[in-house]
């Protein structure tokens, strides 16, 4: 009974968080240095130490691509029962 | 004669309190379970937060010889702020310390200017769009900071504010003004409509009304809210890092120095930039439930 009135919240704080997750950036370049990097390291690398802004957007344009697909799979998944679009 | 009052109903209640304590119900029982787990993980989770941040403070104030020691001791022995110093002595850390507070309080001063009518439009005035409205703007809260950062940094070459204090601050001001928007709107709902209305009546214009009667009320929150804006300035260090080249945010600058870096001027970096957040979320932690509590409705 408590699970699927939350739904809404869990449902955002779901989208909110995955997209923040890909974001992650300065706690893998502090813990790991260089040698393990993620989407949003590749891009800082790419613009920094390459000089290549045209491939920093493209790793830039991958995070945004896993988001919307994310998001898109949260909204289709956690489907709720229409009055959830006023709450979000 | 009144003490006398007081006394009676808790000496009544006694016997029934020890029977209970004695020989409790299995409801009871369970009910306390339950009431310890939650204690148990509320000291765990407090752990979690506390444990790092004691580690890092304690390392900071330990001289630079002593850092390598191991094992540790729990309480330090020595207590210096040489570490510290050393730290704050390094190049540039004192020009990215200034950089780093102008650009906060840039991003401050913009995003609050344009916000707050925002938020007070959102919280007084029923308009045509407005579920839309707080929509979309709930719905930037979740664009990534990596997709506006390296076409912004294109952009500002061209416009010529790469590298400056405006170009950061712009860009913070675009990740804090839908912040800013909910949560000052969230604090215009609480000042009652009718003591605004009640000023109006009482001959004052409609900003009269707001800077005397509403501004006073809500100026708690307001400060709140910005604090929570200074320090997501602060904090931010992706886009800083890509939108600097010689004159980079305190962020930026520990992350690009961190991987040369020694021990000392990790903790002492760690210590610098959590500082100062720690102390604005002592300062406003009366207003973080309420803040927080009625952006993500």
């Amino acid at each position: 009974m408590v699970l699927p009135l939350l739904k809404p919240s869990i449902r955002v704080a779901l989208i909110l968080r995955t997209i923040l997750a890909l974001q992650v950036f300065a706690t893998v370049l502090a813990l790991a240095g260089g040698s393990t990097t993620v989407l949003a390291n590749e891009a800082y690398r790419w613009y920094y130490r390459q000089r290549d802004p045209r491939v920093a957007a493209a790793y830039a344009s991958l995070i945004l691509l896993l988001s919307l697909v994310s998001t898109i799979v949260y909204l289709t998944l956690i489907r709720g029962d229409g009055d959830e679009e006023r709450q979000a | 004669m009144a003490r006398a009052e007081r006394v009676e109903p808790a000496a009544g209640t006694e016997p029934a309190a020890a029977r209970v304590r004695a020989h409790p119900s299995p409801a009871l029982r369970r009910r306390r379970r339950g009431r310890a787990l939650l204690y148990v993980a509320a000291v765990l989770l407090s752990l979690w937060v506390l444990v790092p941040t004691y580690l890092i403070t304690v390392t900071a104030f330990t001289p630079r010889r002593a850092i390598f020691d191991f094992p540790k001791p729990v309480v330090p022995r020595q207590v210096s702020a040489e570490t510290v110093s050393f730290f704050a002595h390094s190049s540039g850390v004192l020009a990215a310390l200034v950089t780093s507070v102008v650009v906060a309080l840039i991003t401050l001063a913009i995003s609050t200017t344009l916000g707050a009518p925002a938020g007070y439009a959102l919280a007084r005035y029923a308009f045509r769009g407005k579920s839309a409205y707080r929509l979309a703007i709930l719905s930037t809260r979740a664009f990534p900071i990596v997709i506006l950062a390296i076409p912004l940094a294109v952009t500002f070459i061209t416009w010529g504010i790469y590298d400056t204090l405006l170009g950061v601050s712009l860009m913070h001001t675009a990740l804090a003004l839908p912040f800013t928007v909910l949560v000052t709107s969230s604090i215009f709902v609480t000042v009652p409509r009718e003591l605004e209305e009640a000023a109006r009546t009482l001959g004052c214009t409609p900003l009269g009304a707001f800077v005397r009667v509403v501004l006073p009320l809500a100026l708690p929150g307001l400060a709140a809210a910005g604090i929570f804006t200074w320090e997501l300035s602060w904090n931010e260090v992706f886009a800083a890092t890509i939108l600097t080249l010689d004159h980079p945010t305190l962020p930026a600058l520990v992350i690009s120095t961190l991987q040369g870096a020694s021990l000392p001027f990790r903790f002492a970096a760690a210590w610098f930039m959590l500082a100062p957040a720690l102390a604005g979320i002592f300062l406003i932690r009366r207003y973080l439930l309420g803040l927080w509590g009625r952006v993500g409705q």
